[in-house]
């Protein structure tokens, strides 16, 4: 709103301040009478000499006020008052008939059409005091005119503004994956237009699936505001095969960061690993998620474990998810309060009443009959719900999917250049790729191999440190990292290669890393004295985590064979 | 909702009853406001007994409280919360940052 239009119904308060004022009349002496006197009183007069005119005047000028004799030629006064009354909109001009007549008839018509009488012949004294009354009328309509077109274009802001995060969340929230109906279902019904609950699903590179079910503060658009910023950092790091830990903590972060220091997100997070029947979650201030066998019985609850996302502090150890595991055809199941808390359920045994309905409905209807329930029972807040049914590897395994992560196949080659190599984080974004394969989870080796044989690869191949000073003092130690950096940062030429390829051994499945540099080579077989190269390369490490360790005959490329991890191995052979 | 307030020596007491929720943000900001203003307090101890609702925004407003507490020196408890809103702030884990009693 801008000041000025503030200021107009205080500027016309005063009793003094003209109004324009439409006469109607014939008679020509009246009108010369009316408009001196008008005039002097302070208004703008405006002179019609029959009732058409009047109309036509009125329609175009819009006066504040109209004078209207009775009799007149072309259009009577009656008549041109039924016009105006007409014409005038939802705010009508107030009219006030000047009339000899006074009959009871003429009297009631026209008070439908107009505000008052004046008799003639005219008292000025009487004129100037109804005036008086009409001139606060016409002001009070003013400035409820002003008042309500206020209003409107508010509302029209309002609703364009609206208009513009309605679009904005629709396509961010377009982005997410859609429920399946088998593995997942997740519903969201906002409260108002606007929802402060969210569900978000992405699937990592090896094939977990992530989930968010996110609610925040309040309802409606702040809320859904509120939730916004958690978008693109789910998305993007559960698109990297990041832990649910690590997608935990920079969520909090996020919310610390970006709201007000009363709002928050509570936020249940999942990662399904859709062979193995078992979930990660973790529980950040929404009510507990639900856990049940095959036949709907509630056999888990999973209670919120930390505070809401933006109340926690930045500290790894609050994002450790919780492990669960889930028999074929078992199901879990998220909600935010509006559930928890609705009157179909809330009170004593909130868990049971859900598990009660869950019982007594197939699995594929479950989540419609807790919505259904919930919303009969009245809705007041933003509802949602995730269902997530469980399937075993064996189960997985029928339908024709692999028990190793979809990766399994996959091969990963990478060269690293003198830039790359000089960044302090080219080993993180190796393993960072191999993990988001799902190849770390499969093969915890593969971190500690890799790390030696590519800091192998680039200090003694690619830099031509010596190996010998690495390990002898401390002084030793330090100079070498000094002339390190310094080789690193003048690398001109060069390059470590690493290949990480599924392989088999002897019938089981291995991981085959080839690690190769563009250096002159080391003889792996020549060890003697203080250049051991089994100590000063960490070889016994490596050969101590490794089903086999070979390499080339320059010794400038060494292969390793990773078993997996037990488990997965037995799982391996048995099928 | 309605507020009503008592001191006892240098602590004060802010009672709530009804719903404590969004509507309430007015009337609950407008006591603390006249708390935060009282001379020779050392302590509020907010009443929970007759709340027998509370949503995410009465909880934010209880974190709006505890940085204003904080920041005048001031101890701060939750007394008497139970049924609904025990089960508020227990899912909220608010006893990491509230002294709950």
């Amino acid at each position: 709103m801008n000041s000025r239009e503030e200021l107009a119904p205080d500027a016309l308060a005063g009793d003094h301040s003209g109004i324009r004022i439409l006469v109607a009349d014939d008679q020509r002496v009246n009108q010369l009478i009316l408009e001196a006197f008008l005039r002097k009183e302070g208004h703008a007069v405006l002179v019609a000499k029959d009732g058409a005119e009047a109309v036509a005047m009125h329609r175009e000028e819009r006066p504040d006020l109209v004078l209207m004799d009775i009799h007149m030629p072309v259009m009577d006064g009656l008549e041109a008052a039924r016009h105006i009354a007409r014409e005038s909109g939802p705010v009508r001009t107030p009219l006030i008939f000047l009339t000899a007549i006074t009959d009871q008839q003429t009297m009631i018509e026209g008070l439908s059409l107009g505000d008052d009488f004046i008799p003639k012949p005219i008292d000025l004294a009487v004129l100037s005091a109804k005036l008086r009354a009409f001139i606060r009328l016409v002001q009070s309509r003013r400035l409820l005119h002003q008042q309500r077109q206020r209003i409107e274009r508010l509302n029209d802001e309002m609703r364009h503004e609206g208009e513009i995060a309605a679009h904005v969340l629709g396509r961010v929230l377009a982005h997410t994956e859609p429920p399946d109906g088998r593995l997942l279902q997740y519903r969201v019904a906002p409260s108002a237009v606007f929802s402060g609950d969210m569900v978000l699903a992405r699937r990592t590179p090896a094939g977990r699936l992530h989930l968010l079910l996110a609610d925040a503060v309040g309802h409606g658009l702040p809320a859904a505001i509120n939730i916004l910023p958690l978008f693109f950092p789910f998305d993007g790091m559960s698109r990297k095969g990041c832990s649910l830990a690590t997608v935990a903590r920079e969520l909090n972060r996020r919310v610390r960061d970006l709201l007000p220091m009363d709002r928050f997100v509570a936020a249940t997070l999942v990662s399904i690993d859709s062979t193995s029947g078992s979930f990660e979650i973790w529980n950040g201030g929404n009510p507990p998620a639900l856990v049940f066998d095959a036949g709907g019985r509630l056999a888990e609850r999973i209670d919120s474990m930390q505070m809401a996302l933006g109340l926690n502090e930045d500290t790894p150890g609050l994002f450790e998810p919780r492990r669960v595991e889930c028999d074929h055809g078992g199901q879990l199941l998220l909600c935010s309060d509006g559930i928890w808390e609705n009157t179909a359920f809330s009170g004593e045994q909130t868990a049971q009443k859900i598990a009660t309905l869950m019982a007594a409905t197939r699995p594929e209807h479950r989540l419609d009959a807790l919505f259904r329930t919930a919303i009969d029972a009245g809705q007041t807040d933003d509802l949602s719900a995730v269902l997530v049914t469980a399937q075993t590897s064996a189960a997985a395994r029928r339908e024709g999917n692999s028990t190793l992560p979809v990766s399994f196949g996959a091969r990963l080659s990478l060269q690293l250049g003198p830039e790359a190599l000089a960044r302090p984080e080219a080993l993180d974004s190796v393993l960072g790729m191999a993990g988001s394969l799902g190849l770390v989870d499969s093969f915890p080796a593969l971190p500690r191999v890799l790390g030696e044989l590519f800091a192998n690869a680039l200090d003694f191949g690619v830099l031509e440190l010596d190996a010998t000073h690495k390990h002898r003092s401390d002084a030793d130690a330090r100079a070498f990292c000094v002339e390190r950096q310094r080789r690193l940062e003048t690398l001109g030429e060069g390059f470590v290669m690493v290949e990480i390829e599924p392989s088999f051994l002897h019938g089981v499945r291995v991981l085959r890393l080839n690690v190769a540099d563009s250096g002159s080579g080391f003889d792996f077989t020549n060890a003697t004295g203080a250049a051991d190269p089994e100590a000063s390369h960490g070889l016994a490490l490596v050969r101590h985590l490794v089903a086999n360790l070979a390499f080339n005959s320059q010794g400038s490329e060494a292969i390793a064979l990773i078993a997996p991890r037990q488990g997965v191995r037995a799982a391996e052979t048995e099928s | 909702m309605q507020t009503s307030t008592r001191t006892e020596g240098q602590r004060v007491v802010l009672r709530l009853s009804g719903r404590f929720e969004f509507s309430a943000h007015r009337e609950f900001r407008e006591a603390i406001d006249r708390i935060m203003q009282m001379k020779g307090i050392d302590e509020l101890a907010i009443d929970l007994m007759d709340v027998d609702y509370v949503d995410s925004s009465g909880l934010g407003m209880l974190l709006m409280v505890r940085e204003r507490t904080n920041s005048a020196k001031l101890g701060l408890i939750l007394a008497n919360p139970r049924g609904m809103v025990r089960q508020a702030l227990d899912i909220a884990h608010f006893e990491k940052l509230f002294t709950i009693s």
